[in-house]
């Protein structure tokens, strides 16, 4: 099909979606209801080269002013990876998806241009195989699934990659009023009705992250065991600041953002315009309450905010600390959601699943310290597969923790480690216990306050975390390295984001912190991630892989005692 | 802190013999006395206490009994070089270690692990069997392995077993192990080095930190022996043994890997009920099924490294049974093993009741099937020649160190010839040249199948750009050098 069919054929469902809407919303008038919801909005996609031409060009934004002060569509384009993230699929690295996949991935495909999945039942298996690689790979979520009609057609052209809208939320619906100042004052609630992803909220945005990176069975982002003896590269223990600043970023965070209009409720310029606002919605025929438009953007997206946090808070301190909690949360949400099919009996999910342990409980060199195993200590009895130690590394940074909540983290540790590879049912039943209390974890962390003692605090846990996290292992120790490091950029006052000149004293405090966990000239940890169009992860693969095969841990925790020296506690 | 010999002094010292000779009758007497003390405490237990057998009069000479200027029979030194040589008097001292308490620790410190006195005792079954046996006696004299740990507890024949016309079989009756006889021999080692059902080093003991059991019942003997070692001496003489049986090394090769399969299996047996019975009552915590310490520790412990070579490669399930049971499962005719090989093979779905029944059945069909006629090296040399059942590294040890048996009994039938008289000087250089080209070739293999060093316990074979294969072929090489050697022995008159 040609991408003017498809365009059309978008057009087509995306109109027969409104229509749908009217009609129902018409009906519920008529018979003196409450109107029905608005539109099901999450297969309706718009078209990204419309973002991509807005946000490339800052002069074409109406009104631009410090609210929008780079142009995140410039940096996506040229540097960032997210959005070749396809294209390594099929082109860069396809010899290697080939052989993951054990069959060609054209054998998916009803077209040479792999556009569109095949619709012959013999290919059946294969496709859904390469649906749930699509789910990380390019933008496609599954729940875009049940709305769309035509299953083998995707609801965003593959080769786009995860584009603005895999994250940004799918924008048919407020493509056209995002284009307008007051939208800011529009309450979050409300966006997300039309589909939009508010990924200011600290914790959506870390989920949206971990979501991949860390992995999703209710979203089927999951690469089994299977993928990864096949060559898929491991997944590298995320910790959202440190990969966040490293995409490189397409945004700032609010404490670096001028006085744009809307800030606060007698800011300069803030018009709610009424007329442009009605045209804006009156394309799509929607309607936003009058109620959910709010006196300031402060309002509008952190209501629940105390005090002036979400504009003072020093980003990555809050960021990597929420990071800690996400992550957990996220790990749980996996094992516990495949341990749940498995424990349901769904065949599809085979155990024991080697991806949700470990992966260096087995990988590991039968390292030796002077004739005795120098492994990680475990949770439970040594000598069976525990959970990745490292999603629990950063938990200690979150000081909102309950006793409760520990203790139930720990039940899941032992369910994992009670027999070897754990008994799912227990490991399910573990993590369901333990999801609304890590969701509050998140939410609480997300609405707290990082200020300099906070960031203080933090690092002076992370000097000292005999107790929080053990650095014998490789991944739990990179976790803490990058977390020291964001904590003393935010003490340093170093902007976040990409490119923002320095000062000298920042460019000298930047340099010794780039320079903490480096070994004789050498990124000992590889703190530097394959980010950025040039680099991939597999070509990054054999340094990598020494990295973690050659982690010295006595090394870091000399470098940890360094630090801690240099630095006393409660500075 | 290494271990403290005897003070030189002793040997130098012109005046010892006589004096102990002297002392001898003198010693004799508290000997005799302590042991009728020991006798008095035991109550039920057999245990003596080593403290009656190493006298100066009875095993405790720090020098061999002559007759006639000749060492004869028992030199009546085996205590001493017992604790100048061998391993196992530093058995007790490994409880005292930091690497047992760090091991300790590992091991009962979670949540719901072990107490640590539960732990010490499952240690000691093998380590202090003396402390056990001295609990029972309420003595704390003597630690770790000593005589009657192997030899058995002495009380009904400690005042019989010296007497000139007592038979063999009546002090076995009385307590005595038969530790002459190789299958007993062999079995008794097993029992620690492989394991049995109290004995049993598991994944989880590994994990804490305890070294992996590998276990060749000739190599180990070599170890104790070793002549190559100046001075090192066994506290036994079996000369009279390996004069008077041919290939006697291979003989032990042949008994050691018998008793380290019947040990294993039985382990296994062992594993596998204590596992369906917990399994049955849903509180697995202190048994882990599967049992991972049975499977090939390189099958999973691989390093990461990038994909290799086209087409898929899904992960491979472990490889079961790959040291204990190379060649004596691989080799046996029965369907026994194969059926419980099937069941292993299932790895992490294997059934711990099939596997109970399949362990002990296999173990029943061992004792008749690997020992029908006489091993010969010759009989070895045909046995490694057939294609071998695993390509792991385990199993390339195993082939390593039969060849090593094979070499060595080779050697040793060549010396029983040049012993009478029967070898020239031109075919003694002619044998040494090709003996010697062997051992170079054999050590080569064995550079390749130790650890990288000493901090990574990861086999040099298993990093590129070495590798099974080539390991493989080498070893094929040698076994037909081998050949051609037992080939040259038999060719003499």
């Amino acid at each position: 099909m040609t991408s003017l069919g498809r365009n059309i054929s978008r057009w087509l469902l995306a109109v027969m979606a409104a229509g749908i809407v009217t009609i129902c919303q018409f009906q519920g008038l008529a018979l003196g209801q409450e109107p029905a919801p608005l539109a099901p909005s999450s297969f309706d996609y718009s078209d990204t080269q419309s973002c991509i031409e807005c946000h490339t060009q800052p002069g074409r934004i109406k009104d631009s002013d410090a609210f929008l002060s780079v142009a995140p569509a410039e940096v996506w384009s040229k540097l960032d990876k997210h959005g070749q993230s396809f294209l390594l699929l099929k082109d860069k690295s396809r010899q290697l998806t080939n052989r993951i996949l054990g069959f060609d991935l054209r054998a998916a495909f009803a077209d040479d241009e792999l556009t569109t999945l095949s619709e012959d039942a013999k290919s059946a298996e294969n496709v859904q195989t390469v649906k749930s690689c699509l789910r990380c790979h390019a933008t496609w979520p599954k729940d875009a699934e049940r709305a769309n009609e035509k299953r083998t057609e995707p609801v965003e052209p593959l080769n786009l990659g995860v584009s603005c809208q895999a994250c940004h939320g799918p924008a048919g619906f407020w493509s056209e009023p995002h284009r307008e100042k007051w939208w800011r004052l529009v309450a979050h609630q409300a966006k997300s009705k039309l589909g939009f992803t508010n990924v200011r909220d600290p914790v959506i945005r870390t989920e949206l992250c971990a979501s991949c990176h860390v992995g999703s069975v209710a979203e089927e982002k999951f690469v089994r065991h299977e993928w990864y003896a096949a060559g898929h590269p491991p997944l590298p223990g995320f910790e959202y600041a440190a990969f966040a600043s490293q995409m490189p970023t397409h945004w700032k965070p609010l404490a670096d953002k001028g006085d744009f209009a809307g800030r606060t409720a007698d800011s300069p310029n803030i018009i709610p315009d009424g007329k442009a606002r009605r045209i804006a919605l009156r394309r799509r025929n929607i309607e936003i309450p009058e109620a959910d438009v709010k006196a300031n953007y402060r309002e509008a997206n952190f209501a629940e905010a105390k005090d002036d946090s979400p504009f003072t808070n020093l980003p990555r301190t809050q960021e990597i600390t929420l990071s800690g909690a996400v992550v957990l949360k996220t790990y749980a949400g996996l094992a516990g959601g495949y341990a749940d099919e498995v424990a349901k009996g769904n065949k599809q999910f085979t155990w024991p699943e080697f991806a949700l342990y470990d992966c260096a409980a087995c990988h590991h060199e039968l390292r030796r310290q002077d004739g005795l195993t120098f492994r990680p200590k475990s949770s439970g009895p040594p000598g069976r597969p525990p959970l990745p130690r490292w999603t629990s590394a950063l938990l200690g940074l979150a000081t909102e923790r309950t006793p409760e909540l520990d203790s139930d983290i720990r039940a899941l540790e032992l369910a994992f480690t009670q027999r070897p590879f754990g008994d799912p049912k227990k490991i399910a039943a573990a993590a369901k216990k333990l999801a609304p209390q890590l969701k509050q974890l998140c939410q609480e962390v997300g609405s707290a306050k990082f200020d300099e003692k906070r960031a203080a605090k933090s690092l002076a846990i992370l000097l000292s975390s005999g107790g929080t996290a053990d650095v014998r292992d490789y991944a739990s120790a990179r976790q803490v390295a990058w977390a020291i490091q964001g904590l003393r950029q935010d003490q340093e006052r170093i902007p976040y984001g990409f490119d923002v000149p320095l000062n000298a004293e920042q460019q000298r405090a930047q340099e010794h912190i780039a320079a903490l966990f480096r070994r004789d000239d050498r990124d000992e940890l590889l703190l530097t991630l394959p980010a950025r169009q040039e680099n991939t992860v597999v070509g990054d693969l054999p340094e990598l892989l020494r990295a973690m095969g050659e982690y010295d841990a006595d090394w870091f925790a000399e470098r940890l005692r360094l630090l801690k020296e240099e630095r006393p506690m409660g500075e | 802190m290494g271990f403290q010999p005897v003070p030189w002094r002793w040997k130098l010292l012109p005046m010892a013999k006589k004096v102990f000779t002297r002392l001898g009758i003198f010693a004799m007497c508290t000997a005799a006395l302590s042991a009728l003390l020991s006798i008095a405490a035991a109550g039920d237990s057999l245990f003596v206490g080593s403290q009656t057998c190493n006298s100066v009069s009875c095993h405790g000479r720090s020098e061999p009994r002559r007759v006639a200027g000749e060492v004869r029979g028992a030199s009546l030194q085996e205590f001493v070089l017992y604790e100048r040589h061998d391993p196992h008097a530093k058995a007790a001292r490994t409880l005292v270690s930091w690497e047992f308490q760090s091991i300790l620790d590992r091991l009962s410190e979670p949540m719901d692990g072990p107490s640590r006195a539960k732990v010490y005792r499952q240690c000691a079954q093998c380590h202090d069997p003396e402390g056990i046996a001295g609990e029972a006696v309420r003595s704390t004299a003597s630690h770790g392995i000593s005589c009657e740990s192997c030899h058995g507890g002495a009380k009904n024949w400690l005042a019989t077993h010296y007497e000139r016309d007592v038979s063999r079989s009546s002090l076995v009756e009385a307590g005595m192990r038969d530790t002459k006889d190789l299958h007993v021999r062999g079995e008794l080692c097993a029992s620690c080095h492989v394991g049995s059902a109290e004995k049993n080093v598991n994944h989880d003991l590994l994990a804490a930190g305890h070294p992996p059991l590998r276990f060749e019942l000739a190599a180990y003997h070599r170890k104790l022996t070793s002549h190559d070692t100046a001075g090192k001496q066994s506290h036994w003489n079996d000369a009279r043994e390996r004069i008077a049986t041919k290939d006697f090394e291979v003989k032990l090769w042949e008994v050691g890997q018998l008793a380290s399969a019947k040990a294993a299996l039985t382990l296994l047996e062992s594993r596998a009920h204590q596992a369906a019975l917990a399994a049955a009552e849903d509180h697995p915590a202190g048994v882990p099924w599967p049992e991972f310490a049975e499977y090939n520790c390189f099958s999973c412990h691989q390093r990461l490294r990038p994909a290799e070579g086209k087409g898929k490669s899904a992960a491979g399930l472990p490889e079961w049974g790959q040291w204990n049971l190379a060649f004596v499962a691989a080799n046996a005719e029965a369907k026994e093993p194969n059926a419980l090989r099937a069941e292993m093979k299932k790895a992490f779905s294997a059934q711990p009741d099939a596997v109970e029944v399949g362990a002990a059945s296999t173990r029943k069909t061992l004792a008749t099937t690997f020992i029908k006629e006489q091993v010969t090296s010759n009989k070895l040399l045909e046995l490694l020649a057939r294609p071998s059942a695993g390509k792991s590294w385990d199993a390339l040890c195993q082939r390593y160190l039969a060849q090593m048996v094979i070499e060595k009994s080779i050697g040793d039938e060549f010396q029983k010839l040049e012993l009478a008289g029967r070898i020239s000087a031109a075919q003694r250089r002619n044998f040494n040249k090709r003996r010697g080209e062997i051992d170079r070739d054999l050590a080569a293999v064995g550079g390749q199948l130790v650890f990288a060093d000493e901090k990574k316990e990861w086999p040099r074979v298993l990093a590129p750009p070495n590798g099974i294969e080539k390991v493989e072929s080498d070893l094929t090489a040698t076994a037909g050098k081998l050949r051609m050697l037992q080939r040259y022995l038999e060719q003499r008159p």
